[in-house]
């Protein structure tokens, strides 16, 4: 086992007014729940440098912005599973 | 000569039932001395405060233009106004007067005697009396050091349980006792002053018999934060503004994640942030070698700030001090500044994120250098000095 994918969300202080927070916390109970932990490295990261897009993540260095808490599910399933499977 | 910084705490707690204090405490700071007054007015609620106000502010104003203590023991003797049922106009006082270069000046009119701790151990100076307006004062000068800790109170502080938990009141030899174990603990000015108020309260069940001030003054050597906040104007000025930091020499703090990451960059060491949320309100730490602390930006300056605030309105008490001692990034940087530092070396940069002047968001975001501005007033009105340098 070892881990496939790397996902950056940041903690900005834009960010964290757009929920990185909850996004932080939902994705690590996608990941338990999932039992992924040793495939998904779960990481904060200070400013990306595109707060008007927050919350900005990175996914395996790809950046992916606009992030919402709501769609943490979608949001896994569309850009961190395909990285697993 | 060395320079010594005059840190001072206090705090007062009220006679049961009274909505004002009868001890009041005035500080004073000159460009080379420190001034702290100590009065206790007659009676209690607001007799005693107008006469313990009046008191502590003329002698600290008084002696800051430069006047002699029998000048200012003279001007309270015939301003103070004359209590009707007592026919008296009465304040006890100790002023403590302390130079940066450490010259010290003690005087005493009827206070509990000053406890002076000097490498953990009761100390007491050649002191002389001398009587002005018909009132005797206790004159002490000695030469301060750095480490010494000294401690005024009201007599509210060594009466403290008498008649209920303790038939003679806590006492002034108990209360040195005290505070030499609790010097030994190596406590922080501000600590040391919540933990001795907090044991009066305890020994008073809460329902102190008589207002209870304790103020403490110590002569630390002087402890440098230097702050990084907010990139530059100019990008080009990256380099420049983190070399001018990191040369400064004391404790690095940066506030905010984009300073994070061009130190980062300059200096060639990678953060490590965690996922730690202690409190949801603050975004979690970073961790660059060589930097003592690293938080996000304004949410957590904005959080500084009020524990900060919270300090000046309510002063020490132990409530307070679980706050301070919380793991975010908030917290932690209030310790630092309140426990760690004498003097702030702010490195403002004034570079505007486009994405703060969204109307759509919180206040906050837009105000950072508001909030600057606002923690310089906050930590000079403790008695620190803050140096600024625009970027």
């Amino acid at each position: 086992m070892h881990i496939l994918v790397t996902v950056q969300v940041c903690i900005g202080s834009a960010c964290h007014i757009g929920g990185s927070h909850d996004i932080i916390t939902g994705l690590q109970d996608i990941i338990e729940e999932k039992n992924l932990k040793d495939k998904v490295d779960l990481k904060a990261v200070f400013c990306m440098g595109q707060c008007e897009g927050a919350v900005c993540t990175r996914v395996n260095g790809k950046k992916i912005c606009g992030v919402s808490p709501k769609g943490v599910e979608d949001y896994f399933n569309t850009h961190v599973l395909p990285e697993i499977e | 000569m060395s320079r010594f910084h005059i840190e001072t705490a206090y705090k007062s707690l009220f006679k049961k039932g009274e909505e004002l204090c009868g001890d009041k405490v005035s500080i004073v700071r000159t460009p080379n001395s420190t001034i702290a007054v100590l009065a206790d007015g007659l009676g209690s609620g607001v007799k005693a405060n107008i006469l313990a106000t009046l008191t502590s502010t003329i002698i600290s104003t008084m002696l800051k233009e430069g006047a002699t203590v029998a000048d200012a023991v003279a001007t309270v003797a015939n301003t103070l106004p004359v209590c009707s049922v007592r026919k008296l106009a009465y304040s006890t006082f100790s002023v403590l007067e302390i130079s940066d270069t450490g010259e010290g000046y003690l005087a005493e009119f009827d206070n509990p005697f000053c406890f002076y701790l000097r490498d953990g151990e009761l100390c007491q100076f050649k002191c002389e009396y001398n009587e002005y307006s018909g009132r005797g004062v206790y004159e002490t000068r000695f030469q301060a050091q750095a480490g010494d800790i000294l401690t005024l109170v009201s007599d509210g502080v060594i009466y403290a349980g008498v008649g209920e938990s303790l038939n003679f009141g806590w006492t002034w030899d108990h209360v040195a006792a005290w505070l030499k174990n609790a010097v030994a603990l190596d406590m922080s000015v501000p600590r040391l002053t919540a933990a001795l108020s907090d044991t009066v309260n305890d020994l008073y069940h809460g329902r102190p018999g008589d207002d209870s001030t304790v103020l403490v003054v110590g002569v630390v050597n002087e402890k440098v934060v230097n702050m990084f906040a907010g990139p530059p104007r100019n990008k080009e000025d990256d380099e420049r503004m983190v070399i001018d930091y990191m040369a400064s020499e004391g404790k690095h703090t940066i506030c905010g994640g984009t300073s994070a990451n061009i130190v980062s960059r300059v200096i060639g060491k990678p953060i490590k942030t965690s996922l730690k949320y202690t409190d949801p309100r603050v975004p979690p730490i970073g961790f660059i070698e060589g930097i003592d602390l690293c938080t996000e930006g304004v949410l957590t300056l904005s959080r500084t700030l009020d524990i900060l605030k919270q300090y000046k309105e309510s002063g020490s008490d132990s409530e307070f001090f679980n706050t301070l001692d919380e793991e975010n990034g908030a917290a932690m940087m209030a310790k630092m500044l309140l426990e760690d530092c004498t003097r702030l070396k702010l490195f403002i940069g004034t570079a505007i994120n486009p994405a703060h002047q969204n109307p759509d968001l919180p206040q906050d975001l837009s105000i950072k250098l508001k909030q600057i501005e606002k923690l310089k007033e906050l930590l000079e009105s403790f008695g620190k000095r803050v140096e600024t340098r625009y970027y």
